[in-house]
């Protein structure tokens, strides 16, 4: 018994070895800024005169008297229930047709990847292209099945859609986290399973996926946080005022001209802590539920037997 | 080693510990003078008019602008020894952002190039007098600058000095007027008479679509709100205290301003601009394409309407209604509060926008100068690349006594955000304003609480 | 090699992978045909989705005119290999404690981890600014390059998941040979981590290359930006003049080239290293 305390002891020397870069990093870097942003949050420092101590009033103004910053979390949250199942599902599907048989995937898989890495100044001036009302290749797709011209940005309810549009269209980094997962499955798992009469789309949905779902739970982590603090999108769409009528007012976009434009300091840290809060929530959620669908390698020795009867 | 990291730990905390502390000292907005950062902008004993006095200062844009500040610095440097100034350059994007901060943390520059922004920082406490040192000087900033230094002036005192300052005067597009056999505008043009010409600039093909717009314009402010200014509408009172937007002059201006596109149909909405592959509210491009005849715009439209081949422009003030109106759009130059060497700052600017020191913003084509004298002068008027054309640069000059400041309250910002809620719905839909401006009346109330 | 791969599938295949290609390739065309155009064409806002024109000078024009890109370019490289090698290796170390060590107050710390992840990175500027002028080190790339030395919670929780897809029999093998664990994670778990060192080291790569926001607050000397920093330069225009978008797109070309590039050759060692998920669990 008594070894047993040392042992676990030296393991919990070893461990605080081990992330102790992180534990620096997060002290003197994370915490201390975040600590910092908690306590402005309850004042009404613009930065530059003393901080007067104001307690949740931020807070209370942000729900109750502040119409753009619950526009901001509307729009937000559209845009997140869209784009977070919509991407999962095109990562996969993209995922699918990159994993085929077929020559030159190569070249398509950096094609693929593209999206990420063209810097959004760029991007912007495609999609004004793209959704132009008069000449834009959408509009006159759609010209062909006699729909009249859409005013895609600029028309309030559109614009969201163009937003979503963008947040999907860079889909890349998850695919590409996706695809790396998908190269480790071993190959004879589809062999077998084709010589049972298996099709790839139905290998694809049984064999791949279970065996890929730690990186889509990372997936599905990761594109919560990013999508709830969407920032890019709407800013280089709008060239920054997020017209008409606010509709492509995110909570990012609020915060920034909060902070930065504003000086409004104390305000703005307390709304960083609300998206902060949300951002948690819907994350917790899904760890909560993570055991449903995520299988780890490592667990192996508690999920043997069940998998044996496989 | 597990105790190593364990030190680092608490060590981590107490710095973290110390960092709040710090930021919260600084809120005080005084100056924390660290004697080891300040070594930069030290003066090493003022007594000594011979010591060097090394100076900051933060300017933003594109390469151009820092040749030409840079230049201007040589020539501080060649007039006073003894004065070094160094051209910290930002870009536009985060240039805000980036002052606040330095100013924030007290290490700021010396000097600070300003616009809109000014009066935020201004009512603040955070920019020296500058009128005070002025007149200290002896310097006649009237007989300088003429009205431009309005923008800068917040409760009575001035904050910055203005450096660059170019009129919005009208282009126009000669062989168009010259096709609709239309007079070329002047300044005693009225709203009838611009109504008038642009209605015959105004062109449609067979279909009736629009293939050449007498006018073109959008949802920036300068546009709609000269219009306003030229109607005797105002924002905001004199002092800048309450909201006097919702008036028949405004509404009358506004809905003159949204029926160019909704009812005359002279100029383009976000829709119509996109058939020429342009964003709403571009009309610099558009009238570089040859696709509309008149555009409201500044110096800055000149260097890149000179790279178009083929197109025969000129420029002349802008139009009157009840009063003649139009915005200048410039930067002048602050001085922090948190300067060490304000004597050496102030002789700085002072110089930078004499005649002399300005002379580099003419020489590199880069904008129209704050300074009367120069603005009037051959140097500018009849500039090398306007040798063989006939370009009349003395509009802007012409501008000076119909040139308005913009209400530059230090909730600008949120202002015109209010207003490009309400305009970018308006401005797309188009049809009586009375609606709107009674909104925006309500929600400027709500910002500047008055 | 799949037996069940008809011809008429491989057709549909070809078909949908051109077109999300398609897609997905727009945007690059478009900067690279904007890159080419004139100064004129620029003006007048008339770029086309292939090129029409080509002025080639354009590229020539941003290293002896007044944009100057050679020195940014060199800048960023300088900054971003110090990033990449920090990250690398700090996210790894940090991993391997997440992934395989017991501790008490773990699963705190690890929340603690993913957590750091969901702040809005604007609320730390501030603060963050303050510290790092404390420290002296405004104007250098410290601030830039030293928090990667403390591993990132994105790569981190990444890594970690890798780790844990490793069959915890191979350290188990590795203790009663003796080795501890430190050996255990620099001779068994590093080597297996290859593909998501080179992914993680892609990322930070990209990630760094096209920064923006905080070399912009923390560097002062315009000699020292990096590329995405002086691309804003170029960018940069008065009221509401046209910038010069096409030498913009030619720094943008250069910001998007050397991730491109590294992302082509290196999809080869992540995509091609087994990651081996399944076998130990499923035989």
């Amino acid at each position: 018994m008594k070894k047993r305390n040392k042992l676990e002891r030296v393991e919990t020397r070893w461990f605080y070895f081990f992330i102790a870069p992180w534990l620096i990093g997060f002290f003197v870097f994370s915490l201390g800024p975040m600590l910092a942003s908690a306590y402005y949050s309850l004042t009404d420092w613009n930065m530059f005169n003393e901080a007067n101590f104001i307690g949740f009033a931020n807070y209370i103004k942000l729900f109750t008297r502040d119409s753009r910053f619950l526009k901001s979390l509307g729009n937000t949250f559209f845009y997140a229930f869209l784009t977070v199942p919509l991407s999962m599902i095109l990562s996969l599907f993209l995922t699918y047709l990159l994993t085929r048989d077929v020559h030159g995937m190569k070249f398509f898989r950096t094609i693929y990847y593209l999206p990420v890495l063209v810097p959004l100044t760029a991007v912007a001036f495609v999609f004004f292209w793209i959704f132009n009302t008069q000449i834009g290749i959408v509009n006159r797709s759609l010209g062909i099945f006699g729909i009249e011209p859409l005013s895609w940005l600029y028309d309030e309810h559109l614009i969201k859609w163009v937003i979503v549009f963008m947040g999907l269209w860079q889909v890349g980094s998850s695919l590409l986290l996706t695809l790396a997962a998908v190269q480790g499955v071993p190959k004879e798992l589809y062999e077998s399973a084709s010589i049972d009469g298996a099709g790839s789309v139905r290998q694809f949905l049984h064999i791949t996926i279970p065996l890929v779902s730690p990186v889509l739970f990372f997936n599905l982590i990761t594109s919560i946080i990013n999508s709830l603090q969407v920032f890019t999108q709407s800013y280089v769409l709008t060239d920054g005022v997020y017209k008409p009528n606010n509709a492509a007012l995110m909570m990012s976009n609020y915060l920034y001209q909060k902070s930065f434009q504003d000086f409004e300091m104390g305000y703005a840290c307390a709304l960083g802590w609300i998206i902060f809060i949300i951002v948690i929530f819907f994350s917790l959620i899904v760890f909560r539920s993570s055991s449903l669908f995520v299988f780890y390698e490592g667990e192996v020795r508690k999920h043997e037997k069940k998998h044996k009867t496989h | 080693m597990f105790k190593k990291s364990l030190v680092s730990i608490i060590l981590s905390a107490l710095l973290v510990f110390s960092l709040v502390g710090c930021a919260e000292r600084n809120t005080g907005g005084e100056n924390t003078s660290d004697p080891k950062q300040s070594a930069a902008t030290d003066t090493k004993g003022q007594d000594g008019p011979v010591e060097t006095v090394e100076l900051t200062m933060a300017c933003w844009g594109s390469e151009l602008d820092v040749k030409a500040y840079e230049e201007r610095a040589a020539l501080l440097n060649k007039k006073y020894p003894e004065l070094r100034l160094k051209v910290m350059s930002l870009p536009n994007d985060g240039y805000d952002a980036k002052i606040q901060t330095m100013l924030a943390s007290g290490d700021a520059p010396d000097i600070i190039q300003v616009a809109e922004s000014s009066n935020s920082y201004a009512s603040k406490g955070l920019f020296v007098d500058v009128g005070q040192l002025a007149e200290q000087a002896g310097l006649d900033l009237n007989e300088r600058f003429g009205g431009a230094t309005e923008a800068y002036r917040w409760q009575g005192k001035l904050y910055a000095m203005p450096d660059r300052s170019g009129a919005m005067v009208l282009y126009y597009n000669r062989d168009m007027f010259d096709a609709a056999n239309v007079a070329y505008p002047t300044k005693d043009w009225t709203w009838d008479d611009f109504l008038d010409a642009a209605q015959k600039l105004t062109l449609t093909d067979d279909n009736g679509v629009v293939t050449q717009y007498g006018f073109a314009a959008g949802g920036w402010w300068p546009w709609w709100m000269s219009f306003m200014y030229q109607n005797g509408g105002r924002i905001l009172d004199e002092n800048m205290e309450h909201v006097v937007v919702n008036s028949p002059e405004n509404i009358e201006a506004i809905n003159f301003y949204t029926d160019l596109v909704h009812k005359y149909h002279v100029a383009p909405s976000a829709d119509d601009y996109s058939r020429f592959g342009l964003k709403d509210g571009q009309p610099d491009p558009l009238f570089a394409q040859g696709n509309c005849a008149m555009n409201l715009t500044g110096y800055w439209n000149i260097g890149s309407l000179n790279s178009v081949e083929g197109l025969n422009w000129d420029i002349a003030p802008l139009w009157k209604n009840k009063q003649g109106a139009t915005f200048s759009f410039g930067s002048g130059l602050a001085i922090p509060t948190v300067c060490k060497n304000v004597d050496a700052a102030f002789k700085a600017i002072d110089f930078l926008t004499s005649m002399e020191g300005q002379t580099p913003i003419v020489t590199n084509n880069q904008d129209a100068p704050a300074d009367l004298e120069l603005l009037q002068s051959d140097l500018f008027l009849k500039p090398a690349w306007a040798e063989d054309r006939n370009v009349n640069l003395s509009a802007f000059a012409d501008s000076a006594d119909i040139l308005e400041s913009p209400p530059l309250h230090p909730k600008w910002n949120e202002i015109q955000r209010v207003f490009d809620e309400n305009f970018s719905v308006l401005f797309q839909n188009g049809g009586d304003s009375a609606e709107t401006m009674a909104k925006i009346e309500a929600e400027l109330k709500d910002v500047i609480g008055g | 090699m799949r037996k069940s791969t008809k011809p008429i599938n491989k057709i549909i295949i070809y078909v949908l992978l051109v077109a999300f290609g398609i897609i997905f390739i727009t945007p690059f065309i478009y900067m690279f045909s904007m890159s080419l155009a004139s100064d004129a064409t620029n003006v007048k806002g008339m770029f086309t989705i292939f090129p029409h024109e080509f002025h080639w000078e354009n590229y020539i024009r941003v290293f002896t005119g007044n944009e100057q890109l050679g020195r940014y370019i060199k800048n960023s490289i300088i900054l971003v290999l110090w990033c990449v090698v920090g990250q690398v290796f700090a996210s790894s170390f940090v991993a391997y404690g997440f992934a395989r060590l017991k501790s008490r107050w773990k699963n705190f710390w690890f929340m603690l981890l993913l957590a750091t992840m969901m702040i809005p990175g604007d609320v730390y500027m501030i603060p963050q600014f303050m510290l790092f002028k404390k420290l002296n080190w405004l104007d250098t790339y410290l601030p830039m390059i030293v928090p990667n030395f403390c591993g990132g919670a994105f790569n981190i929780f990444m890594m970690r998941q890798f780790i844990m897809t490793i069959p915890i029999s191979l350290d188990d093998a590795a203790k009663l040979d003796g080795l501890g664990y430190f050996g255990i994670y620099r001779k068994i778990v590093l080597p297996l981590m290859k593909p998501v060192l080179i992914t993680v080291g892609l990322f930070t790569f990209q990630f760094n290359w096209g920064w923006f926001n905080g070399p912009l607050v923390f560097i002062r000397d315009k000699a020292k930006y990096p590329l995405a920093v002086a691309l804003k330069y170029i960018q940069a225009s008065q009221g509401n003049a046209v910038p010069n978008w096409h030498l913009v797109m030619v720094g943008a070309m250069f910001l998007t080239l050397p991730p491109l590039i590294a992302y082509f050759f290196g999809q080869k060692y992540i995509l091609e290293a087994n990651i081996n998920m399944g076998s130990a669990g499923i035989k």
